[in-house]
């Protein structure tokens, strides 16, 4: 199915349509020269399009300054592997106006990269500034609540961002440290919804799931089969560490061990999955060196090559 | 309008231990200046509370401090034990901005006040702050743009007044800079006794899509940082070898207009005034 023809065909065929990829990392800086002499171990490449510029404000002449070095090193490796776009800076679930600028940027990567979808987070991160000249930041993704005035306002906003972009468009379930109480839906419920009603796909962070189930006490397992899981696309793994007697989703290094417990089930459960990525903080990258770094793709693509659902 | 002054709220919780301290004491009170719903101001009480709020708190510090140190490493080194509470007095008065680039300028601003203030004192700090902060500037000047600016210029003005390159600073120190800059990248404690005092200028070159730096001797410097205060004219040898080279480029009036415009704060007097 061609890009054009994937725009126009219902949801659940947009997803079925996705090709398999299989299994990679979420690219950072200490992973240049990995890339580079390690591509045949990569079945794709994703990547944090916002990292590769600077976002000067809706008023400055030129607003998204790219950095010529970062589009270098990513145009060398799309010339060798699939991109994935995995942006931060969208902010979908900020309470102000959705920045139809920065959805326009991703536009243009998405089409000059020819990425087969996309993703970001199911969360805000922008805030209003002082002044039109001034936009905040709360310097960390934080969980929207999961209430229907939010839902309907991020079904305006998915619809907005599909129709711009022609490729699935995923989000990614929540990592939160603070529970909110009296939300009128679960997470699984509102996920369900989000998706149902726009089509989107889900980007499935299992790690996240794992940092949520033991700072809150639910069973990861539960939280994951109550998810509409044909609508899962791509899964994070990642690792985490403890902070302020909490367990964090600080990518630390390797997956961790519940990650990969918990792998197998889940992607024999997901019959539209196309990727698996391995996230890490960059700054682990000098103890777990090369090796590290295929040592958890190769466990990776054992779980993928031996629980995938085939297609068709 | 109440879902934006909740997330807000939220926001300000994960930056403040105080304001969580007052919300879990008297919600009523602490958050009497959002717009909120009763079930929005029963969720935030409830958060304030919580350990989850503590690992909020961590990782706001941890992603502003990650900002400063990226493009401030030399300036934290010096405020050395200083730093923290320096950078907790910045955060309480700035939130934190999306773009990095304005995040460091209010930052230096910041930092420069509280020396100008007597607030804060020490070796070097002054001159580190203006060198890091033009360090970054220059690198996420957008290139091609000003490369095409140059380009017109000197094909519509090739006789008129010269200005410096826009992807050029020069920066002046007080201390040879040098030795200063190899002991901040080497992370040596100060007293820093083999640092020669004197008029230095260092030029910082983005012209290439990479950073250069070098010496520059004191009138060259000098000229580069007055010429960036409006168009100076081929009156000099120095000015003709600084031309030579490219770093004073034709001005016209499109660059002299986006040099005094610019919404961006450039190095020189202009820069770093207190906001």
């Amino acid at each position: 199915m061609s890009v054009s023809e994937l725009h126009l065909a219902p949801a659940a065929e947009r997803l079925a349509a996705l090709p398999r990829l299989g299994v990679s990392v979420l690219y950072n800086p200490s992973l240049r020269e990995f890339v580079r002499d390690h591509a045949e171990a990569l079945d794709y490449l994703a990547i944090i399009p916002d990292r590769a510029w600077q976002d000067e404000g809706a008023a400055a002449p030129v607003r998204f300054v790219e950095s010529e070095g970062q589009v270098e090193i990513l145009s060398r490796a799309a010339e060798r592997l699939t991109l994935v776009g995995h942006s931060v800076g969208l902010s979908i679930g900020s309470a102000d106006p959705l920045d139809t600028g920065h959805v326009e940027q991703l536009a243009r990567w998405q089409e000059r990269f020819a990425m087969p979808w996309h993703s970001d987070h199911l969360s805000f991160i922008r805030l209003p500034g002082v002044d039109a000249h001034t936009e905040l930041s709360a310097s960390m993704a934080l969980a929207v609540p999961y209430d229907h005035e939010v839902l309907e306002m991020l079904v305006e906003r998915v619809d907005y961002v599909q129709q711009r972009i022609p490729v699935p468009f995923l989000l990614e379930n929540n990592v939160y440290y603070v529970d909110l109480p009296e939300q009128e839906m679960t997470e699984p419920e509102f996920l369900n919804e989000l998706t149902r009603r726009t089509g989107c796909g889900l980007l499935l962070d299992v790690h996240n799931v794992v940092v949520n189930a033991t700072n809150h006490g639910f069973d990861p397992r539960a939280f994951i089969h109550a998810l509409d899981l044909d609508r899962v696309v791509e899964l994070h793994i990642a690792g985490g560490s403890e902070l302020a007697g909490l367990y964090t989703d600080s990518h630390a290094g390797p997956v961790a061990e519940t990650v990969w417990e918990l792998l197998p089930e889940v992607v024999a459960g997901c019959p539209n999955l196309c990727a698996i990525t391995f996230e890490f903080h960059e700054g682990w990258y000098p103890a777990m060196g090369a090796e590290g770094v295929l040592r958890e793709l190769r466990t990776a693509r054992n779980v993928w090559d031996r629980h995938r659902v085939h297609a068709g | 309008m109440t879902l934006l002054a909740f997330q807000l709220a939220l926001a300000d919780l994960a930056a403040s231990a105080e304001l969580c301290t007052r919300v879990a004491n008297d919600p009523e009170a602490a958050l009497a200046g959002y717009d909120l719903t009763p079930v929005e101001r029963r969720r935030l009480a409830s958060a304030a509370g919580q350990r989850g709020m503590r690992v909020n708190r961590s990782l706001y510090r941890y992603n502003r401090v990650t900002a400063l140190a990226t493009v401030s490493p030399g300036t934290l080194h010096l405020l050395g034990d200083r730093a923290r509470d320096v950078a907790g007095a910045f955060w309480a008065a700035h939130g934190a901005e999306r773009n990095m680039r304005r995040e460091a300028e209010h930052f230096a601003a910041f930092v420069l006040r509280m020396l100008d203030d007597g607030r804060l004192a020490g070796p070097y700090l002054r001159e580190v702050v203006e060198f890091e902060l033009v360090r970054y500037q220059v690198a996420v000047e957008p290139r091609g743009p000003a490369l095409a600016r140059v380009a017109e210029a000197a094909r519509r003005w090739p006789g008129g007044a010269l200005a410096p390159h826009p992807l050029v600073r020069a920066v002046a120190f007080s201390h040879d800079p040098e030795a200063l800059l190899s002991h901040l990248a080497y992370r040596h404690p100060l007293p820093y006794d083999d640092v020669a005092e004197g008029e230095f200028y260092l030029l910082l070159d983005y012209r290439q899509g990479h950073l250069e730096q070098r010496p520059l001797t004191v009138p060259q410097g000098r000229l580069l940082r007055d010429g960036a205060d409006g168009g100076v004219t081929v009156d000099s040898a120095d000015v003709r070898a600084l031309a030579a080279e490219g770093l004073f480029v034709p001005a016209g009036p499109a660059q002299v207009e986006h040099q005094a415009d610019a919404a961006v704060p450039r190095l020189g007097k202009a820069v770093l005034q207190p906001a």
